[in-house]
């Protein structure tokens, strides 16, 4: 493909500014994507009259469609079922057995051979997820406004929707659990496996976002 | 200039076959590649193109990569792994419907 005029640095920004006014974008790819667009389409086919341009192509502006409604709930189940694989690795795959038994038989010692409160066993308990929860809080955060904004990024948030439910569920299971500890030792193995299963995959997804989107932190 | 509704349901077996053949591509080299195949016949919109890369990529078929261009960033699409098996069902599809139509339109020439 051949320029047939190359934009400068002003007319960029004018666009830019332009856009910036006339739409917004919940996801900042989605902004990119526009200007890129516009200003390959001006450099190939436009006469260098830059507002003249953007007028003729206003109707295309306005109604560019971001990825973003598709896309969120595309990532959202995509990270649903990545939190469910990794938790049920832990179940069948041989590598990461010995933590599972290691964790059952932590819980079963510390159920049944403490002999502690139950009040006390609940208090543990709820501790050790609600530390879990604020390690996937500061994990889900980061100091870039536009890594914060991305689709991927925001929905990592959402990853701890279900391991967060296991912790809300517990005042309404409160009670039946002090009558009933095997079920309560259930319970705390599910909970801590989904919040240890949440927090590997948004380490690992925040990771895979930051070297991917490394440009928008320049 | 052909009808253009006529090829509106295979814009997504379009842009699959394109980046099958090209590695990575971005919105507007897509136009401009179908432009060129088709000698001007086909002319894909701006305002259906980028629906149709988002809704491939939502539905995983497609990844993103983006690059710094001059000063501006520039997002180009590849095939993902299932995006490439896809590819193959859709081209597969469109070999049958065209061999549907040449029954329908021409059966003269599509006796076996």
């Amino acid at each position: 493909m051949e320029k047939k005029y190359e934009i400068t640095e002003k007319q960029q920004a004018f666009l830019e500014d332009y856009i910036k006014r006339k739409k917004r974008f919940s996801n900042p790819e989605d902004l990119n994507e526009l200007i890129d667009h516009l200003v390959t389409d001006f450099e190939h086919t436009g006469n260098g009259n830059i507002s003249k341009y953007l007028a003729d192509n206003s109707s295309f502006i306005f109604n560019f469609q971001g990825s973003s409604k598709n896309l969120e709930t595309s990532i959202h189940w995509k990270y649903q079922r990545e939190l469910w694989q990794i938790f049920l690795r832990f179940f069948y795959k041989l590598k990461y057995l010995p933590y599972t038994f290691f964790t059952i038989f932590c819980l079963y010692n510390f159920f049944f051979h403490l002999h502690l409160q139950p009040k006390t066993l609940g208090f543990i308990i709820i501790s050790i997820l609600v530390i879990l929860m604020i390690i996937s809080f500061v994990l889900t955060y980061h100091k870039s406004k536009r890594i914060r904004k991305l689709t991927s990024f925001k929905h990592l948030f959402n990853v701890m929707s279900l391991p967060n439910l296991t912790l809300y569920a517990f005042t309404s299971l409160a009670d039946f659990f002090k009558e009933n500890k095997l079920l309560f030792l259930i319970y705390a193995l599910i909970a801590f496996g989904l919040y240890i299963s949440g927090i590997l995959l948004i380490k690992n997804k925040r990771k895979q976002i930051l070297e991917k989107h490394k440009h928008l932190l320049n | 200039m052909g009808n253009q509704k006529l090829y509106k349901g295979s814009l997504q077996t379009i842009i699959l076959k394109l980046l099958e053949s090209n590695d990575k591509m971005y919105g507007y080299e897509i136009t401009q590649k179908v432009k060129e195949l088709t000698k001007g016949e086909l002319n894909i919109t701006e305002g259906a193109l980028y629906p149709a890369l988002h809704k491939l990529e939502a539905d995983g078929l497609l990844d993103v990569e983006v690059a710094k261009v001059g000063n501006r960033l520039r997002k180009y699409y590849k095939l993902t792994e299932n995006g490439t098996k896809e590819t193959a069902n859709k081209l597969l599809e469109m070999q049958e419907f065209l061999k549907t139509m040449q029954h329908l339109v021409n059966p003269k020439f599509s006796l076996e």
